[in-house]
């Protein structure tokens, strides 16, 4: 199983970190192991251009691939598609390799899809994507210039992960980066790799950095209580002490006066 | 007069009264037979004096008819002229057409107005019967529960009562107990029936949209020409209809029925809940029978409820449930231990988190994260991607709002992107580091509300003490203390480099608080010792903190801003004098000049004072 640090292959790996694979459940799913498998899924518009009319300005792909274009047909027995109603036969099923469906259309709109795979006792996953006809950031139906204008790419990478798959799926999984690629009908556009080292090396310096602070605040934290603890004590303390002499002045005044008036007998 | 004279008889020559003797004698006799006191105001001759009372109902009066035109009397919203005839109101029958049976009834009607038909006959709404045909039955309304000819007779009821359930329900058993059927079919209870009458319709009406849907579809499809048309338009034409018959096919979709309300039913094609219905009966039922006591003690209960639910909600804000798991793992050093837990129980017994949420406490901050994010369930693949959603902040186990914009925020300032790309080891990392600054937020905000207490008990101590002995030093009250003598080599430091702040501040506070666990009150040079060696430990712990990043040095700042920096010293610590000019450095310069101003009022060391003074001036000199 390789394990490159391109977050490109599936992986498997121990659910608790500890234990590891386990391969003698009675059934022949395999116990406390999660695979992940790296799945992405996108869709690229062109612009017709001339031949565009009032209901087809673009045409574009719909597709589930494998990061690396790889073949992902051992683990999936079909994808299904949900196009918009409008569209004839919205549902579109491919059992083969390139999962894809060009249509030409106008609108953006949610496209379902759906992964069956091909263990059957796993559940079905579903993803929505959204077609993205116009690049980010412009205003919408606004088109551009002529047909030569670059094709609005919008992928996203994700990773589908598996608990306790059973143990021939689990192999047929470990063979898709080895097994030959798979090419896509916009292959040359569909240049993307999905690193995740950026990610991966910010998240690591902030959780230092957080682990520091935290440990600095706790130590601050123990010293304020330790401090908080002593003038509590001194309160106290002080607190009876003062009520102390408060009734010793009490005594004192009842005192002095029966005295001072004894005195004043006597002299 | 006139009275007198009737009531003594005819003997009195007055065939005619006055009133009357302008007119004809035939029109006399006729008015005479009305009641004497009408006659006057009949024609407008009415004497003065009765004119002069105040009428019973809206008249008339002799007096006005003297000014320009006629009368005008408002009645309701119009006014009434005096030369108008009366309205003319007839006694008449009517009949109504929402009676069936024709019956005659008799009202006033105004005499010339036209009347169709009785006007509140309008109101009376009727219910449209659920019908359907024997074909329309078999194809989707047949049930194992119902024969036919109990959903004929509930519908004919339902039409009949207008979907009165309570009617009805009582009707039912007529039939039955009529005819001979058999004793199954007898115990429907109104919930069952309900259900029937509203599922039949339901599925009536959606089978009957299906079908018109189908069948334009059908004959939309059917026009479209062969595929074989040359003529582009002619194909273009063919693509919209069979669109058309797509879309006409999807909008009669079950799915994609909006919410159908046929008010001549009654009816609906989505709604009708009969578990919902049963339970609702129930409810009522049982919160018809119940007691007095009962209803009390349901009162009691629930406001036990609102205080409970208030506490735990005061807890989350606080953050107990979050660092709580932080108290209790993040104990520094084993000498510190019996400190730790004594000061973890003084702590526990002032904050709000009750004993209970605390040793739930490590368990809850996971939870919440755990709510959002997906479980991994075998059989259940789940997306990396849903990991990475924020925590809720809702429910039981949610998140503060606020938190979880201070955490975004914390997050975008340490450069983590929103939307990492979800591996194995991000998707932890994110999580951890999530986590982490929770944790750290919820600790700050304890710490200061710690140190917050921490000072009032000083100041609480000083009285206490200032009560019994010296007069109080202001800033000796407020735990105030400038800087020790090994600080100034620190401070010195800080001196010459401003944008050094946070460190420089850092010390200060620290140095601060070092002096003031053991110079709380005015214990004078016994204390001296002490508060260096504090504060040297300090000042290094203060250093370390200094480097750590910006949220440190905003909360220090804060500290240090809150706190009454003047200028005064320590009573008989002219060193330290010098050194509490470097602290009044840090402070906003009208604050110190007011605190200064303070002190010195309050000052016994005058002397000192006054060399502060000028060192702070010339400090602030500096600085400005």
């Amino acid at each position: 199983m390789a394990t490159t640090k391109q977050a490109s292959t599936p992986e498997a790996a121990s659910a608790g970190g500890e234990d590891p694979k386990n391969n003698n459940s009675n059934s022949t799913r395999l116990s406390k192991t999660t695979a992940c498998l790296p799945i992405v899924h996108g869709s690229i518009a062109f612009y017709l251009g001339k031949k565009a009319d009032e209901f087809q300005t673009h045409e574009w792909t719909l597709f589930v691939r494998g990061p690396h274009h790889e073949d992902l047909s051992p683990a999936i027995a079909k994808v299904v598609f949900q196009l918009h109603p409008s569209f004839a036969q919205p549902v579109r099923e491919l059992t083969q390799p390139p999962f894809e469906v060009t249509e030409r259309g106008w609108g953006e709109f949610e496209a379902q899809i759906r992964i069956v795979w091909t263990d059957p006792s796993e559940k079905a996953t579903v993803i929505n994507h959204a077609l993205k006809l116009y690049p980010p950031g412009s205003p919408p139906n606004v088109l551009p210039k002529d047909e030569n204008a670059p094709p609005v790419i919008a992928e996203s990478y994700d990773e589908v992960v598996f608990t306790d798959p059973n143990e021939n799926f689990f192999r047929q999984l470990l063979h898709i980066p080895k097994a030959p690629k798979v090419e896509s009908s916009q292959q040359e556009w569909l240049t993307e790799c999905f690193a995740d080292e950026t990610d991966f090396l910010t998240l690591a310096g902030a959780q230092k950095f957080l682990e520091e602070e935290l440990e600095t605040v706790k130590e601050r934290f123990q010293v304020v209580s330790e401090e908080y603890e002593v003038v509590d004590r001194e309160y106290t303390a002080a607190m009876q002490k003062h009520q102390q002499q408060q009734a010793a002045n009490k005594k004192s005044k009842g005192g002095g006066g029966k005295r001072t008036t004894k005195k004043a007998r006597t002299s | 007069m006139n009275d007198a004279a009737f009531i003594l008889g005819d003997s009195v020559e007055q065939d005619v009264p006055p009133a009357l003797r302008g007119l004809e004698p035939s029109k006399a006799r006729r008015m005479m037979e009305i009641s004497k006191e009408l006659q006057p105001i009949l024609h407008g001759k009415q004497d003065k004096k009765s004119a002069a009372l105040p009428p019973i109902a809206p008249t008339f009066t002799q007096d006005n008819s003297d000014q320009n035109g006629p009368t005008k009397v408002k009645i309701g919203n119009k006014m009434i002229s005096s030369d108008k005839p009366a309205r003319k109101w007839t006694w008449t029958s009517f009949a109504s057409s929402s009676r069936p049976d024709g019956a005659l009834f008799n009202h006033w009607v105004r005499a010339e107005v036209e009347y169709t038909d009785y006007p509140y006959a309008k109101f009376d709404v009727h219910m449209n019967q659920v019908v359907y045909t024997d074909d329309e039955y078999a194809k989707y309304l047949k049930s194992d529960e119902w024969t036919k000819s109990e959903t004929d007779y509930l519908m004919e009821l339902a039409g009949k009562y207008e979907l009165r359930w309570a009617v009805i329900h009582d009707h039912w058993f007529d039939y039955y107990n009529s005819a001979d059927v058999d004793d199954t079919f007898i115990t429907r209870s109104v919930d069952d029936l309900q259900k029937r009458y509203y599922s039949v319709a339901a599925t009536l009406s959606q089978a009957r949209i299906s079908q018109i849907a189908a069948e334009e579809s059908q004959r939309l499809s059917a026009i479209v020409p062969d595929q074989s048309a040359p003529d582009a338009k002619e194909r273009t034409e063919a693509v919209l209809l069979q669109t058309a018959a797509a879309k006409s096919l999807a909008a009669a979709h079950p799915k994609n029925q909006p919410l159908i309300n046929s008010i001549g039913t009654g009816t609906s094609n989505k709604m009708f809940d009969a578990d919902y219905e049963r339970e609702r009966r129930l409810h009522l039922d049982r919160m018809w029978n119940r007691s007095k006591e009962e209803e009390v003690e349901e009162i009691r209960l629930r406001k036990e409820l609102k205080q409970i639910e208030a506490k735990l909600r005061k807890i989350k804000k606080m953050g107990g449930h979050i660092t709580g798991a932080a108290r209790s793992a993040g104990v520094v050093a084993p000498s510190r231990m019996s400190s730790a837990a004594s000061s973890r129980n003084a702590s526990r017994s002032q904050s709000p988190v009750p004993g209970a949420a605390v040793a739930d406490s490590p368990a809850l901050l996971g939870q919440s994260f755990a709510s959002t994010a997906p479980m991994p369930m075998p059989q259940n693949p789940y997306l990396q991607s849903g990991r990475l959603i924020p925590p809720a902040t809702g429910g039981a186990t949610g998140i503060n709002k606020t938190l979880l914009t201070k955490m975004d925020q914390t997050l975008k300032e340490l450069k983590v992107s929103a939307k990492p790309v979800p591996t194995r080891r991000v998707c932890d990392l994110y999580d951890t580091v999530r986590k982490h600054i929770l944790t750290l937020i919820t600790l700050k905000k304890q710490l200061m509300q710690k140190e917050g207490s921490l000072q009032a008990k000083r100041v609480r101590l000083a009285k206490l003490r200032g009560g019994d002995s010296q007069t109080p030093d202001e800033e000796a009250l407020l735990g105030i203390v400038a800087q020790p003598s090994p600080a100034p080599a620190a401070a010195a430091t800080s001196k010459g480099s401003k944008s050094k702040g946070g460190k420089s501040k850092a010390p200060a506070s620290k140095s601060k608080a070092g002096a003031q666990s053991k110079a709380g009150g005015q214990k004078g040079a016994q204390t001296k010792g002490k508060p260096d060696e504090a504060g040297k430990a300090e000042t290094q712990g203060g250093a370390k903190k200094g480097k750590s990043g910006g949220k440190r040095k905003r909360k220090v700042d804060n500290k240090a801003q809150t706190a009454v920096a003047s200028a005064v010293a320590v009573p008989g610590a002219a060193l330290a004098a010098a050194a509490a000019a470097a602290a009044a450095m840090k402070v906003t310069p009208t604050a110190a000049a007011a605190k200064t101003a303070k002190a010195v009022a309050a000052k016994t060391v005058p002397d000192v004072a006054s060399e502060a003074k000028p060192a702070a001036a010339k400090k602030r000199a500096r600085k400005s």
